[in-house]
């Protein structure tokens, strides 16, 4: 849940990046700091097992600038994509303002996808939330692979709520500042709590 | 109407000249309500507490689920240096305080102080709800936020 300091006019929102395993969550946390100035972002952690995959989560601060009038911090997280560590997924949703969900693109994967969203629906069913109710973006990541399912397929197989999605390459960065700006603009405008 | 992040700081800041500590006060969230060395690792010293203590939680879930979280303490710590966590309960919401501390010639002492500090958070819970006013917060913050101004936030960002 996002928190708005109204004395400081200070807003903070937490964006997690969701997916299945090897899919691009942590390359698209990895380029966003890579591409922020180092006046607007904090320290990355990446809390990872020895063969570099996430462990438990990434988290990167990112302190962006005013909107009218009010600071805005949004803090990102990416949960381990392997399917063993469903307990730690689950606990990083907790307080949750806004999801990307960052798909891959490869045939292989659609199994893992599929499987991936539906964890989410029950995780965050667990943690009291409406999967229709949270701001969520799609992201379909490594779509400059050979063997990849038309954007048409992953619309309907994945994204039956209409939700905004973007074509992405995560390691060069193609749709990865796009992806974050449609959540960010999403998680603001669903901020409760009006002006005094 | 004080923020809670004000009240918080105020029952702190006057603790810090005995306790020999960074002291800090995290949402489970992992977002910063309060810390006293105010520098580049205060929004990671804040995911990373928020992460272990509901890890913590999650395994003693496992293990005792009528045990009262509240009162549960971790520590990880040598004989001088350390980082010591408790978690408390304001205005409804549960939020984790700890310390972190180095070259601490008596650390049972100060985990005594820090648990004092427990105390005092949590009696400031009745007075808070007598001040609180949302009536004027209902609905959303922005109603509408153009494209530009999107824009204009991720400028800033460097991109």
């Amino acid at each position: 849940m996002s928190f708005v300091n109204y004395h400081t006019k200070e807003i903070n929102c937490k964006i997690v990046y969701y997916g299945p395993g090897l899919g691009g969550k942590t390359t698209n946390i990895q380029y966003i700091y890579q591409k922020t100035s180092s006046n607007n972002k904090g320290q990355m952690i990446t809390l990872n097992t020895e063969n570099e995959r996430t462990l438990f989560f990434d988290f990167l601060p990112l302190d962006l600038g005013e909107i009218r009038g009010f600071k805005t911090r949004f803090h990102l997280y990416t949960v381990p994509g392997q399917v063993f560590y469903e307990a730690s997924r689950k606990l990083i949703l907790r307080g949750v303002d806004g999801l990307v969900f960052v798909a891959d693109s490869q045939v292989e994967r659609m199994e893992a996808n599929l499987e991936s969203l539906n964890g989410l629906q029950k995780n965050l069913l667990d943690q009291g939330y409406d999967i229709s109710k949270v701001p969520m973006v799609m992201q379909w990541n490594k779509r400059d692979l050979p063997n990849i399912v038309p954007v048409e397929d992953l619309q309907y197989q994945l994204n039956k709520l209409k939700l905004p999605a973007f074509e992405a390459v995560a390691t060069n960065g193609t749709g990865v500042f796009e992806t974050l700006k449609m959540i960010s603009k999403s998680v603001l405008l669903n901020i409760k709590g009006g002006l005094e | 109407m004080k923020s809670v992040n004000g009240i918080i700081k105020n029952i702190i800041d006057p603790k810090l000249k005995s306790i020999n500590a960074r002291l800090f006060v995290t949402r489970n969230d992992g977002i910063t309500i309060y810390d006293s060395t105010e520098d580049e690792t205060t929004s990671s010293v804040s995911a990373l507490v928020s992460g272990v203590w509901q890890a913590s939680e999650a395994l003693m879930g496992l293990v005792g689920k009528n045990n009262n979280l509240f009162d549960y303490r971790l520590g990880f710590d040598t004989s001088s240096e350390g980082i010591y966590l408790f978690s408390f309960e304001f205005d409804g919401k549960s939020y984790c305080c700890g310390a972190i501390y180095k070259d601490c010639l008596n650390p049972g002492l100060l985990k005594r102080q820090v648990m004092m500090l427990k105390s005092d958070l949590e009696t400031i819970d009745v007075p808070f709800k007598k001040n609180k006013d949302t009536s004027k917060r209902d609905g959303f913050l922005f109603t509408d936020i153009t494209d530009e101004e999107m824009d204009n936030l991720f400028t800033l960002g460097g991109k």
